[in-house]
């Protein structure tokens, strides 16, 4: 798998979220009459921490690489990896 | 349970929420009009997406997917969707799980660890359906206030909406029609365009892999709305709808290029045509700008 292809994994671990919500976005939400976060897997650390036991039971944590200590791809606090 | 009084676990998957709010609520005040409640799924993830997870490794997309399911199942309800991708990968999940068995005890060994089971008691919708076949195109004609008589509508299916066509159940993938009669009840025309068909440029992991393939997928499907003399795109997905709007920033940055060629979640677009106002729906907060025939 290519980085940015593992890198959506990353996301998905830390926040739950291929692609997740940050204050910028919360603002949009609340401009159209939503709650400013979704009660989605970032929002709930329980939840999210299921999410993650899925990836760790099935070993896609060693597939892509993925460093629970720095929460992102093993080496990339090292300068990236290709 | 009467169509009227109908509530669905709406499925926000990460796209509508996180970057096109105006989708989620262009949706849910639809819905409501007609009746359809919509709850929040506490707790659910990424669907997960179909290309970057499902096309890598099937045993890790299988239960996350499960686990999105499982939480519509605790909570009785039929699920509904704003992205195609979403669309896929749940109910293609759902497909898979209640015809294997051995998938199925696999997938439930996982869940189980924290307490959760795959029954196979939810059904996953699509909105545009639910708006076609639930609500249905006379009771939608109804709330039209705003007609589109003068718009020409490009409309795009994207990819996962249409196939597999024997999973998804909407007829032939070859000659949809689907988005046609929603817009046709608003009085906007749908002419022909040559790549109709066609993916947004997105999907399969592309948008991710390769960003310059990715734009020029999109540059040639949106030109060829262009030519045949469209005002705008009109679509059923979010993760497409990410890909056609911002994608026309991302080609502005790469190749000085802005085609502006306005793009529409389906919802947004009839929200317009039942009187919504364009903030409402949040197509104030879209890199591509609706011209004003659209917003009269």
């Amino acid at each position: 798998m290519s980085v940015p292809h593992r890198m959506i994994g990353v996301y998905v671990m830390k926040t739950g979220h291929a692609v997740p919500i940050g204050p910028d976005q919360m603002k949009l939400r609340e401009a159209v009459g939503l709650d400013s976060q979704p009660p989605t897997a970032q929002k709930h650390k329980d939840q999210l921490e299921q999410v993650q036991a899925i990836f760790k039971a099935t070993h896609y944590d060693a597939m892509i690489d993925f460093d629970w200590g720095t929460m992102t791809l093993k080496g990339m606090d090292k300068g990236g990896k290709k | 349970m009467s169509e009227e009084s109908k509530t669905y676990a709406y499925f926000l998957g990460c796209i509508t929420p996180n970057r096109y709010p105006g989708i989620e609520s262009a949706t849910k005040k639809i819905l409501k009009e007609f009746g359809i409640e919509t709850e929040e799924m506490i707790g659910a993830s990424c669907c997960p997406a179909p290309g970057v997870f499902g096309s890598f490794d099937m045993h890790t997309w299988l239960p996350v997917a499960a686990r999105n399911l499982a939480i519509a199942e605790e909570m009785d309800l039929d699920i509904v969707v704003t992205c195609n991708g979403c669309y896929g990968s749940l109910q293609e999940a759902d497909h898979l799980l209640r015809g294997n068995p051995k998938l199925k005890e696999e997938t439930n060994k996982i869940l189980g660890e924290f307490g959760r089971e795959f029954k196979g008691t939810t059904k996953v919708n699509h909105s545009i359906v639910v708006l076609h076949d639930v609500i249905g195109l006379d009771r939608l004609k109804e709330k039209i206030t705003k007609p589109m008589n003068d718009v020409n509508v490009a409309v795009h299916y994207g990819c996962h909406f249409l196939k597999p066509s024997e999973v998804r159940g909407h007829g032939s993938s070859d000659d949809p029609h689907i988005l046609e009669d929603l817009m046709q009840v608003t009085g906007a025309k749908t002419p022909e365009y040559k790549d109709k068909l066609m993916c947004c440029g997105a999907g399969g992991g592309n948008r991710t892999a390769d960003a310059v393939q990715s734009l020029e997928w999109m540059r040639q499907k949106l030109v060829s709305a262009i030519e045949a003399g469209c005002d705008c795109m009109v679509h059923p997905c979010a993760f497409c709808h990410l890909q056609l709007d911002r994608g026309q920033e991302e080609m502005e940055n790469a190749y000085g290029i802005f085609l502006n060629f306005p793009i529409l979640f389906t919802t947004q677009f009839i929200g317009l045509a039942m009187g919504m106002s364009e903030k409402e729906v949040g197509l104030d907060q879209q890199v591509t700008k609706m011209p004003d025939k659209l917003l009269k």
